[in-house]
């Protein structure tokens, strides 16, 4: 029976070797690049495919896939992945949360009970109060100046500066800055903001700016401190004062106490909003009332 | 890795070493995002434990003398790796569960908060109750007052507040206060921080992104005499600002599936490279030099437009991307796609939650798996660079589309056309507006001729997606949730069948054939061993002709002749 007898294997050998020719001699479609640069801008791109290749690509697809890799690359990303552990583990444990209780000097403005530091009479008086040493003690006026200036920001100068000093501080005015909307030697009052105007910006009188309370820079030079003089101190006010303000009762004023006492004191008048019972309408009619100075 | 000892008759080998450790990767950070710490630490332990095992079960074989590579390795190497991510989740975790901010966030408390920006401001999809609009930006912890205690350490908030947050940059060091959440599941920060102050800025430090966004604003105020359309979109295209967009175009964008070309995406970062490889190239320097211009060059682009991670993502996919189509070799992109995929998971394990990331990979593995496959089925008639033009787009949209329906489920059919058409115009606009976003800020009259050329281009893009955004059926309605997942799996696998099909119809007839003899063979193998082989029956006179009839010595049996009468032949 020749046609079951007939041994298989040379067939395969011989098919083998046709596949072998067959691949040498037709180039291989499945491998090209998908982009063949090489074809239409001459020698020189030709190198663009091979640069990403490595080799050449005469080898025919077959469908084989590579499954098996060596111990060794194994164990070596073993031992890098102990190395990115253990650096995971101690960025953990370095950077664990440190707490530590409110300082007095930041606190200060209340006399309050439980906090046996802080000197009970001293706060009540709004007065009597010196900037504490994070403020930047006393004969130093802490102003935020921001627009067209080379650092935005807050500055600390010497008590008595005045707008260019603050100006200078910040880094100086930027090209376009329009000074000429500012009084440039009116004297610095404590916490405030002064804006410095790009050229053809009218400057936002209207907008919530932090710290509007006082000199927007091109307010009018002598009613500013004025009107800084006549406003409520938030960070030293006592319970009494707060209570002044329209709209605000004891328990708004006592919450106020109580936020100044648990977060310290006010950086800007916005920040009355976080205080529970203040919402926004509140918010718009204190905002021209009160001012945050020292702290 | 272990390439080197390949030789060269590994090139056409499909590598799959690294799809595991991708896939580990993937699954341990998705896992650990979403769960408390102690199961990413039981995960870390599981895989630790899994891969000693594997590794050292291996290496006894091996002394046994079997063969130098195994399978376990591979296994092992993904256990390993996916530890290590594990073990980054854990430590996510459990600064979440215990840092600072824990407290005061489980208890949604009021807090005053001192922190540094690092990211810069973006628009949030809902305005707030106030009527103003949202801002988020991310920031890191430098100090939080609540309840009469400063608390200091490392954590990262996510902001998010009204107006004048908008005007915050990355570096500065800004005050507020406001009430803080816990995060939202799959979120990488620690806490979320609902301002209810404006900024007050303390301290202003250098910082890359600072620059980046002036570049950026530079760059849109250079645009603002081009028409509208054109100068929302130029932009967005160029550097993936877009806030000057116009509404309604971007609903039609989203309508033709082209919403990724408003965002810095593989696209523009493969581009990018392309250019200065070419570049390179053609000024004769050699390959080294070359690459390492380009990678330069991308390194740049992606500080010009800020390094956030989704463009850090977008440049690594870009690069794989790129090297899949101009290499060819399909399975060392697979490699790079693995290895790009499993180092960006180990960096920020919360991307594997995160739909752009997976969508960025999908397309690429579209491209790196599809596409070259799908351009040599289009016949050689048609030049290689259509070819290309069409097969990116599809096998990306083929790949995608699942999650696109996931996300958003309706049926778009003219995505694919639309941004095929669009295609060739994208590269124009990414060279010239990326070449005009320097030029803009330090020439500005130099860079009027690079800007109308790509906003010529950026208009006609839109134009496009005007066009087919307009068409009848441009949406349709497709189910949600996993059923509409499903049907769209289905409906991917079915569309590239039919375009395998039609494209190469001689080989569906091979197949065909070749798919007839497996069905005979399979019910031969089935039926063979009671009944006898499946053959042809045919009437014959009851002997078959090849065979050869044995001389058996003796006398000769005398032969049947089928009698006059006719008696039916009986079959063999």
């Amino acid at each position: 029976m020749p046609r079951r007898s007939r041994d298989l294997s040379p067939d395969a050998a011989a098919q083998a070797a046709r596949e072998r020719f067959a691949a040498r001699m037709i180039p291989d479609h499945s491998s090209r690049p998908l982009l063949d640069l090489s074809g239409d801008s001459g020698a020189e791109t030709d190198d663009l495919a091979s640069l990403f290749a490595g080799e050449a690509n005469s080898v025919p697809a077959v469908a084989r896939l590579r499954w098996r890799t060596s111990w060794r690359v194994a164990a070596l990303v073993a031992v890098v992945a102990a190395v990115l552990m253990a650096w995971f583990l101690w960025r953990l444990a370095d950077g664990r949360a440190t707490s530590e209780p409110l300082g007095p000097s930041v606190s200060a403005g209340r006399s309050d009970g439980p906090d046996a530091v802080d000197p009970p009479a001293e706060g009540v008086q709004p007065a009597e109060v010196a900037a504490p040493p994070a403020q930047g003690g006393p004969g130093v006026v802490m102003v935020h100046v921001a627009g067209a200036v080379g650092k935005p920001g807050v500055v600390s100068l010497p008590q008595g500066s005045r707008v260019f000093q603050a100006i200078d501080a910040a880094g100086g005015a930027a090209p376009g800055a329009d000074l000429t909307a500012l009084n440039l030697a009116e004297v610095l009052t404590d916490g405030i903001k002064v804006y410095i105007p790009v050229v053809g910006e009218t400057p936002p009188q209207s907008s919530p700016v932090a710290g509007a309370g006082a000199v927007s820079g091109a307010a009018s030079g002598t009613a500013g401190p004025a009107a800084t003089g006549a406003k409520v101190n938030i960070n030293t006010a006592s319970l009494e004062e707060l209570g002044t303000l329209p709209r605000v009762g004891p328990v708004t004023a006592q919450r106020i106490l109580d936020w100044r006492k648990e977060h310290g004191a006010f950086t800007s008048v916005d920040e009355l909003d976080a205080v529970d019972g203040i919402g926004p309408k509140l918010m718009e009619s204190l905002k021209d009332l009160v001012t945050v100075q020292g702290g | 890795m272990a390439d080197a000892g390949a030789g060269a008759g590994s090139a056409g080998r499909t590598d799959l070493r690294l799809v595991p450790t991708a896939a580990t990767a993937w699954g341990a950070a998705f896992a650990g995002t979403f769960n408390e710490a102690v199961w990413s630490w039981a995960a870390a332990g599981f895989l630790l434990i899994a891969g000693a095992v594997l590794l050292f079960s291996g290496r006894q074989r091996r002394w046994a003398g079997v063969r130098a590579r195994t399978m376990p390795a591979t296994f092992a190497l993904a256990c390993f790796f996916g530890a290590t991510v594990a073990v980054h989740c854990a430590a996510m975790a459990v600064q979440r569960e215990e840092g600072p901010l824990a407290q005061a966030a489980a208890d949604h408390e009021g807090v005053a908060i001192e922190i540094r920006i690092t990211g810069s401001p973006a628009a949030s999809m809902a305005p707030g109750q106030s009527g103003g609009n949202r801002w988020t930006v991310t920031a890191e912890l430098l100090a939080v007052t609540a309840k009469s205690t400063v608390a200091r350490g490392t954590a990262d908030v996510l902001i998010a507040g009204g107006d004048g947050w908008d005007k915050v940059q990355a570096g500065q060091v800004v005050r507020t206060t406001g009430t803080l959440k816990e995060a939202r599941d799959g979120q990488g920060q620690d806490a979320l921080l609902s301002a209810s102050s404006w900024p007050v800025v303390l301290d202003s430090q250098p910082d890359v992104r600072q620059s980046a966004s002036e570049l950026k604003h530079g760059f849109s105020a250079a645009t603002r005499w081009l028409p509208p359309d054109a100068a929302g979109l130029l932009p967005g295209m160029v550097t993936g600002d877009t806030s000057a967009l116009p509404e309604s175009l971007e609903t039609d964008m989203k309508t033709t599936g082209m919403t990724h070309l408003t965002a810095v995406s593989g696209a523009n970062c493969s581009l990018v490279l392309g250019a200065f490889i070419l570049l390179a190239r053609s000024l004769r320097l050699s390959r080294p030099l070359a690459a390492a211009i380009a990678a330069c060059g991308l390194a740049g682009f992606v500080l010009m437009v800020g390094p956030d991670p989704s463009v850090v993502r977008a440049a690594v996919m870009g690069a794989v991307g790129l090297a899949a189509m101009v290499g060819g070799l399909r399975g060392r992109s697979l490699t790079f796609l693995c290895v790009a995929t499993a180092i960006l998971l180990l960096l920020d394990p919360t991307m594997a939650a995160n739909a752009g990331f997976l969508l960025s990979v999908l397309a690429t593995l579209g491209i790196v798996l599809l596409a070259s496959r799908l351009a040599s089925w289009i016949p050689s008639r048609v030049p290689r660079w259509m070819a290309a033009g069409v097969a990116v787009p599809f096998s990306a949209q083929l790949l995608c589309g699942p999650v696109i329906v996931a996300l958003q489920p309706q049926f778009t059919p003219y995505a694919l056309i639309a941004n095929v058409v669009a295609g060739p115009l994208v590269a124009p606009v990414t060279i010239m507006g990326t070449l005009a976003v320097p030029l803009a800020v330090m020439a500005p009259w130099l860079a009027v001729v690079p800007v109308a050329v790509a906003g010529g281009c950026a208009a006609t893009v839109a134009g496009v997606a005007r066009f087919f955004a307009g068409l009848p059926g441009a949406t349709m309605p497709w189910a949600e949730g996993q059923a509409g997942v499903a049907a769209m799996v289905l409906c991917s696998g079915v569309s590239i069948t039919l375009v395998w099909m039609v494209l190469q119809s001689e080989r569906v007839l091979v197949r065909v054939v070749a798919l007839h003899a497996g069905v005979e063979l399979f019910l031969d193998r089935m039926s063979g061993r009671r009944h006898g082989r499946l053959d042809i029956c045919k009437e014959s006179s009851g002997r078959k002709h090849q065979w050869l009839l044995p001389k058996t010595p003796g006398p000769r049996t005398p032969r049947r002749t089928p009698s006059a009468g006719g008696t039916q032949a009986r079959p063999p």
